[in-house]
């Protein structure tokens, strides 16, 4: 029991630090996957202190915690900015001005 | 666990507070003087259509090309005024939200220069016509940048950096990925609902076209109509109390006006600052227009024209005349109809419903010509006619025929022999637009009354009108 908590602890870990990676290079990019991944770093954070723990996997087990709070709540937010920038619009393509008229009068 | 699941609790907890703080921040600068709030004070604008306030600093660095060519540098190419001393023009406000926002205010349409010559000093003019304001050039300006290759963070930011020393490695990663783009996104809605102003003729500086940015707002069709009007003085607003108002006066409520154009400048129903609006309406009540310079009107001649004036002019012009703030019949003034048409029953409706978040207005009416304005301080309502197509007094006494078709506008050097601003001459061709009265909604025809004067009376009268 106390081997498949500590394993548990130990995935939400992994998972918390792929969650922040992923917002650390994409941010907005890949949120709809680091939502999920946050959130099951979270539950699987919180479920692995349902045991005794101790030394070690009880520290895993709290560093797990914070992290996957930290990553569950930079990929809501990184939902919610996606969401509310979106307006039907792709915010990254640009023209060369040379190729726009001079509007300015 | 439980002590696992507490953690969880709390962090959410202590995040929803800060997030319900940060969400419902909203603290516009304060400014004691009634004329600073006017000229710098938010009426919330910054809530629909504010720029993020670093951004908007950095843009004109950035797209310098991007803007008119002409006299000044940054946003005084567009015509806006700045004060010694301050880092922002006239007709802008600032706003702490969840990023400090920049947004317009009243003052950018009612806020004038005028130079008595060349060479003079320039003046501000509270309460004036914008006469050298391009809004257009403004919205232009930020309507051509949004999809430029430049508008990205990694060229933005150090630009940031550069105009504003208090800009945070916080600001920074917000400004990265979401101030940024969501602005980006914001302004090419902005490019698109626009759309409709670069098929019509260039308005200008001190013009506008007041409704047919209210028609994209509630999602009705602009057509093809053009309505492109001179931007109003706003002093002695008591008196007007009652008129018909807009140049069509297709409303008689001061306080519904005000609101009305607080939307105009960006505010909508959620974001306007009404008690601040409130500020600047108590205040324009009584704001007085400025006066002729006396040692430049002749006494005697005034005197004379006094005559001329209550036999042909007082009726619709003074404030105590029979028709002054009703609606002359298009038939009967023969001005350009344009800005009539634009002004639909169609809209009408859609104000009184209060769709997109506009507020719902009570006061409009669908007229069939033009209001009688009073004539307070016209000198410096240059140039003249509701679509400001007629640059002097000496030239709208003359038969529209002999009206110039094309002049310069936008200049503040004062014409004090034909009573007006500049218009013509090397000096005008060279920093200011060219008018052409052959463009839709252009037209000087009409408002014949007083062009079969004599001279002399012509004389007198326009010594006359200085007074006022």
């Amino acid at each position: 029991m106390g081997a498949a908590k500590s394993g548990s602890a130990f995935v939400a870990l992994v998972l918390a630090v792929v969650v922040l990676v992923i917002l650390a290079i994409t941010f907005r990019g890949l949120w709809f996957i680091a939502l999920p991944l946050g959130f099951i770093a979270l539950i699987l954070a919180v479920r692995s202190g349902s045991g005794p723990l101790r030394g070690v996997s009880l520290v895993v087990g709290y560093v797990a915690l914070l992290l996957s709070l930290v990553a569950f709540t930079g990929a809501a937010l990184a939902a919610v900015a996606d969401i509310s920038i979106d307006r039907g619009y792709d915010v990254y393509e640009n023209s060369d001005p040379a190729d726009q008229p001079a509007l300015p009068r | 666990m439980k002590i696992r699941i507490a953690i969880v609790v709390g962090w959410f907890v202590v995040l929803g507070v800060v997030g319900v703080f940060v969400m419902t921040r909203s603290d516009p600068e304060k400014h004691a003087g009634i004329e600073e709030h006017f000229k710098y004070g938010s009426i919330g604008a910054e809530g629909r259509s504010g720029v993020p306030a670093s951004l908007w600093l950095a843009l004109p660095e950035v797209f310098a090309d991007r803007l008119p060519k002409g006299p000044g540098k940054g946003y005084e190419r567009v015509g806006l005024l700045y004060e010694k001393g301050k880092t922002r023009p006239i007709g802008t406000s600032f706003r702490e939200a969840q990023t400090g926002m920049i947004g317009l205010n009243c003052a950018v349409c009612h806020v004038g220069t005028l130079r008595a010559s060349k060479d003079a000093p320039r003046q501000i003019i509270l309460g004036m016509p914008a006469n050298q304001f391009n809004l257009q050039a403004y919205l232009d300006f930020l309507r051509n940048i949004a999809d430029d290759r430049r508008f990205n963070a990694d060229t933005l930011i150090p630009a940031i950096k550069k105009v504003d020393p208090d800009f945070s490695r916080a600001d920074e990663v917000l400004y990265r990925h979401y101030v940024i783009p969501r602005t980006k996104a914001a302004l090419l809605q902005l490019r698109d609902d626009f759309q409709w102003m670069d098929v019509r003729p260039a308005e200008g500086p001190g013009r506008v076209d007041t409704f047919n940015p209210y028609k994209v707002i509630v999602g009705i069709s602009t057509g093809d109509t053009v309505g492109t009007s001179d931007l109003p003085s706003i002093w002695n607003q008591r008196p007007r109390e009652g008129m018909q108002l807009h140049w069509d006066g297709n409303n008689d409520s001061v306080a519904e006006r005000n609101i009305s154009a607080a939307i105009g400048a960006g505010a909508s129903a959620d974001s306007l600052d009404e008690p601040a609006l409130k500020r600047v309406r108590d205040w324009i009540l009584d704001l007085k227009a400025p006066r002729y310079p006396r040692q430049r009107i002749d006494k005697e001649l005034a005197a004379r024209g006094e005559g001329v004036w209550a036999e042909n002019c007082a009726a619709c012009h003074s404030f105590k005349g029979k028709l002054v703030g009703k609606v002359t019949p298009i038939n009967a003034i023969g001005t350009d109809r344009d800005r009539l048409d634009s002004f639909t029953q169609e809209l009408v409706d859609k104000q009184g419903e209060g769709t997109g978040n506009l507020p719902k207005f009570s006061h409009f009416r669908k007229t069939n010509g033009y209001s009688n304005q009073p004539l307070d301080g016209v000198w410096l309502r240059a140039p003249y006619l509701h679509n400001g197509s007629v640059p002097t007094l000496e030239d709208l006494l003359s038969p529209p025929a002999q009206r110039p078709d094309r002049f310069y506008r936008g200049v503040d050097i004062y014409d004090w022999e034909r009573v007006g601003f500049t218009s013509r001459g090397s000096t005008a061709k060279r920093t200011g637009f060219l008018f052409d009265t052959s463009k839709q909604g252009n037209g000087n025809g009409g408002h014949t009354y007083g062009t079969d004067l004599s001279a002399d009376d012509k004389r007198t009268l326009i010594e006359y009108i200085k007074t006022l």
